[in-house]
């Protein structure tokens, strides 16, 4: 397994949240994180990266970065695209995208990283001496996305991607985020955006209340009644409205 | 009168553009470590009193004496940023006031005891010398302090906007932890940043020694003298920087021409409380 957390236990100070959850990604596969509002898969990801304090393992080939600084988790690979972009304001499109690339492991790669950044979005190389916080939202996310590339993870954390976005970013971002996929990038996918994340993913575990509550293959969850119920706002058949945008 | 308005307006400038720098070097700490130094000029005040030993006992020109302090001072600068204000990272503002308020007082107070309240010169031979041109004379060492002033804010400007390690900075300035989340060890760069906002201190006092005279009270008076700096061109500007600490040194300058040196220290209180009223984010800004 690339990725491997165990009996992770987090919180806000001295309020625990997540209550001892364990979850694993195979490499190059992509895996969801489903819940409500409130269930705990925010703070389980800032905890895997360095930005809560917590306990358990988070093992990255093998590796334990549990006692690791955020920084040297990003730099040993695990890299996160945080919730609601937070590109760094007052600064261009290029040093957002530079900002991650600054350490040693991928210092050197940086212009091709770069250029790899560029044909994926070709619109950040558009505005790239623009000021991040003037570009749209779906823009932001297309950098936060970007900037996170620059640091070459070996495991993608992306956060609430599609959080705050028009239907229409919605769209793209699902498509940037299926694309990097195929490039064999390891992906941990944290949505509200429960069918959409549950048919891009391989595998997915439905956290509630800080406990996973169920697992499995995502297209299993798919058509899970449980799942379906509480996530999905839909009976055991799939709807009209949903075999229509198929 | 229009010659000794000139000669005011010049000479002023150029020092102003020392008081540029030494403002900068607090507004960077302030910037990205978010942590307000009232240690700074007691910082440039060390740094004058340690030029002026070493030019009386060993007789080190002051400015060779720049070379060996001021990376010194910034040595403790980042030995000040691990040591003490680290650990007030983040926590209120008065706690971290206290603490450089404190350290302030410490270095102020040790100068105080050593040296006693007594003026220390530097009597270098070049002190007097001057450049005429025309009928406006230019003492040489304003003149060194402006050319010095101005290398030096020209490459801190370079640092902070077209190298990686100024890329690190501003973002771990935006938000500290998303820059941590993106590789970037930030209490690092808090602490390059002190280093360098002390160094600032330090060239400050080395540069001006030669002009002014070192005493204890320097250290209240820079740490003045700089919040105004960048209050006038507006808070964490580098252009800004500049204009006000030109404009300060003209308005003390021109004080001292007029009236006598301490009207002219007043006066840029005088200045600093009118802009206070009129601009309060400062000359360059209308409104934010």
């Amino acid at each position: 397994m690339l990725l491997e957390v165990r009996d992770l236990r987090t919180g806000y100070g001295a309020v625990e949240v997540v209550h001892g959850i364990s979850f694993e990604l195979a490499a190059g596969s992509m895996v969801g994180l489903i819940g409500a509002n409130g269930a705990g898969k925010s703070g389980a990801m800032h905890a895997i990266c360095g930005l809560l304090r917590h306990t358990g393992a988070v093992l990255l080939d093998g590796q334990d970065l549990a006692r690791m600084s955020a920084h040297d988790r990003a730099r040993a690979g695990l890299i996160m695209v945080p919730e609601g972009r937070r590109v760094f304001p007052g600064m261009s499109v290029r040093d957002n995208l530079l900002s991650a690339s600054l350490h040693r492991r991928v210092r050197g790669r940086a212009q091709q990283t770069l250029d790899t950044v560029f044909h994926t979005f070709p619109r950040l190389q558009e505005r790239l001496n623009q000021a991040a916080e003037t570009l749209s939202g779906g823009e932001q996310q297309m950098l936060a996305i970007g900037r996170t590339m620059m640091g070459q993870p070996r495991v993608m954390v992306l956060d609430e991607p599609s959080l705050g976005l028009s239907p229409l970013f919605v769209q793209e971002v699902f498509r940037v985020i299926g694309a990097l996929r195929e490039t064999g990038l390891t992906i941990l996918l944290v949505e509200q955006n429960v069918h959409h994340c549950l048919e891009l993913s391989d595998y997915a575990y439905v956290l509630e209340q800080g406990h996973i509550v169920l697992q499995g293959a995502a297209s299993d969850l798919l058509v899970d009644p449980r799942v379906r119920a509480a996530y999905l706002g839909t009976s055991n058949q799939p709807s009209e409205a949903e075999e229509v945008r198929q | 009168m229009l010659v000794a308005i000139l000669q005011g307006l010049i000479s002023g400038a150029l020092v102003g553009g020392m008081y540029a720098t030494v403002g900068i070097g607090l507004t960077l700490v302030f910037g990205v470590v978010r942590i307000v130094n009232f240690a700074h000029g007691s910082f440039l005040m060390a740094a004058a009193y340690a030029s002026w030993l070493m030019y009386e006992r060993y007789g080190i020109d002051p400015y060779l004496s720049g070379l060996i302090l001021v990376p010194s001072f910034f040595v403790l600068g980042v030995a000040y940023y691990w040591g003490l204000m680290r650990p007030m990272v983040g926590k209120s503002l008065l706690a971290q006031s206290l603490l450089t308020i404190a350290v302030g007082y410490v270095i102020d107070n040790t100068a105080l005891g050593l040296f006693s309240s007594q003026m220390r010169v530097v009597a270098v031979p070049y002190a007097v010398a001057s450049l005429s041109i025309g009928p406006i004379a230019l003492p040489v060492t304003r003149l060194i302090a402006g050319g010095v002033g101005l290398c030096a804010t020209t490459i801190m400007y370079l640092l902070l906007w077209r190298t990686g390690m100024g890329i690190a900075v501003r973002a771990a300035a935006a938000d500290r932890p998303i820059a941590e989340a993106m590789g970037i060890n930030t209490h690092s760069a808090q602490a390059v940043v002190t280093g360098i906002g002390i160094a600032c201190a330090a060239l400050g006092g080395v540069v001006l020694l030669p002009i002014f005279a070192a005493s204890p009270s320097m250290g209240a008076d820079f740490t003045f003298l700089s919040f105004l700096i960048i209050v006038l061109g507006g808070m964490g500007s580098f252009f800004g920087a500049l204009v006000g600490g030109v404009i300060l040194g003209i308005t003390e300058n021109l004080g001292a021409t007029f009236f006598d040196g301490s009207t002219g220290h007043m006066l840029t209180f005088v200045l600093f409380v009118v802009l206070l009223v009129f601009r309060p984010y400062g000359v360059l800004v209308r409104r934010r």
